[in-house]
């Protein structure tokens, strides 16, 4: 971690949160219930060595699952080919993207933070921005200094961070659940065990430039 | 006289927020003028696998029920207060009704109805029994044919099925490529079930099984393990 990415970190002011509650799509595995809690160290844009990637709206949650297997809603293409119009998508957008998109468990976590970035808030953006650190990071492909940041927030003993989602433009957030936030934890509970976005989901997510499936137009 | 929860939701509001509630099995979500009506696409299935909270706004035909995010509610009112918040938000017209006056088809309305139903709920799918023969097991997490398999494998069908027809004994790079596919299948096949494996397999472009015929058995591997972690992109 950059002593520039330190100090903008240092400047964000933090805030506790009584419960609140977010959600999370997860894995299913073959047998057995799936792990909400399961993660890879250092991935995602706010890789740190135990990063739990959660929304506090549901619709991000799953747009955020479509841009991140893109491949895969492009290849379940539900038009065979004729891709999504004006006229058709209104009629299919609540009909879920098909195979070979996996379905996915949801799950609802509640947390009880103390110690949170919120850098949604036009206040933290602006104090980020004046210690040099470039807010359109928070959009980049590549995560820019993302992963960075959230080292060294999480340094600083950030317990998560809210931050806007890349895949629900302009008005989605995410709240990554930094080391320090997982002695927050108050409860989690399945919402539904098996399900996938909806068309009018993968429609609406921004994708990764390039990325975006062809037939969603 | 028995009030429907929708009927006692209504009775419920101010004139002001008055509005024509209705919640039938229309495949079209309808959102008009101050007084809306509202329609939302969804199935006795769906609503019957709910357990938990859902999102908001959320309203499941055919049950007369409606969802707020909080969970269940027993009465339709705060739902509908819900829906009525977001209507003073100005959502615009959408709909079967008048599909033409629908600027919202590509704009910041239909993101907000997209919102609403965000996902289908489906059941678990059932994990196939395996037997220890690693044909058979392929099959049954791949639901992947003979012939399928046969062009996985470097070989035709014919001979594919004269190895199977002999003492059982597969060539030792063929034994080797079923029982990568078996363990890759594994993996995935509590999400997807065979038939969506076998989808996930084939389905263009950039299909798995054309990396197995290359053998590039590592590739496929890490696209399968890719869906353990919940990413923020």
């Amino acid at each position: 971690v950059t002593s520039a990415v330190e100090a903008a970190a240092s400047a964000v002011e933090l805030v506790s949160r009584t419960v609140e509650v977010y959600f999370r799509h997860v894995f299913i595995p073959s047998r057995g219930d799936p792990d909400p809690f399961r993660v890879l160290a250092g991935t995602g844009r706010w890789a740190t060595p135990w990063t739990l990637y959660t929304a506090p709206e549901v619709h991000v949650v799953w747009a955020e699952y479509c841009r991140n297997a893109a491949s895969d809603v492009d290849r379940a293409d539900p038009t065979g080919g004729v891709g999504l119009s004006t006229t058709s998508l209104p009629v299919l957008a609540q009909v879920e993207v098909g195979d070979p998109l996996p379905r996915r468990a949801l799950y609802r976590l509640t947390y009880r933070f103390g110690q949170v970035a919120d850098l949604t808030t036009r206040a933290n953006q602006q104090k980020l921005r004046d210690a040099g650190f470039d807010t359109t990071n928070f959009y980049a492909d590549d995560y820019g200094l993302c992963p960075e940041l959230a080292q060294a927030g999480a340094d600083l003993g950030w317990q998560a961070l809210i931050a806007p989602s890349a895949a629900w433009q302009p008005d989605g957030s995410c709240t990554a659940v930094l080391p320090g936030g997982r002695v927050a934890l108050q409860r989690h509970q399945v919402v539904v065990e098996a399900a996938r976005p909806t068309i009018g989901t993968a429609w609406a997510t921004t994708y990764r430039s390039g990325e975006r499936p062809g037939w969603l137009g | 006289m028995n009030q429907s929860p929708v009927e006692a939701a209504e009775r419920s509001l101010s004139h002001e927020e008055q509005i024509w509630f209705s919640a039938f099995s229309h495949r079209r979500t309808v959102y008009s003028g101050e007084r809306f009506r509202l329609r939302v696409q969804s199935t006795p299935a769906q609503a019957q696998g709910i357990t938990g909270p859902l999102p908001r706004y959320v309203v499941l035909a055919g049950t007369g029920v409606g969802v707020s995010r909080t969970g269940l509610m027993s009465s339709s009112v705060l739902a509908v207060h819900e829906f009525n918040r977001v209507f003073s938000w100005g959502v615009p017209v959408v709909g079967l009704d008048e599909p033409e006056s629908a600027s919202a088809h590509t704009g910041n309305g239909l993101r907000q109805i997209v919102s609403a139903v965000s996902y289908v709920a489906s059941a678990k799918p059932s994990p196939p029994s395996l037997t220890g023969d690693l044909v058979q097991d392929v099959r049954a997490v791949t639901n992947l044919t003979s012939a399928e398999l046969a062009a996985v494998l470097g070989t035709s069908e014919s001979e594919f099925r004269r190895w199977r027809s002999g003492d059982g004994t597969l060539p030792a790079e063929a034994e080797r490529t079923l029982k990568a596919l078996r363990a890759i299948a594994s993996m995935l096949v509590g999400g997807l079930g065979p038939s969506g494996v076998r989808r996930w397999l084939v389905a263009e472009p950039d299909a798995p099984i054309d990396d197995l015929r290359r053998g590039q058995v590592d590739e496929v591997v890490r696209r399968a393990e890719a869906y353990g972690e919940t990413l923020a992109t």
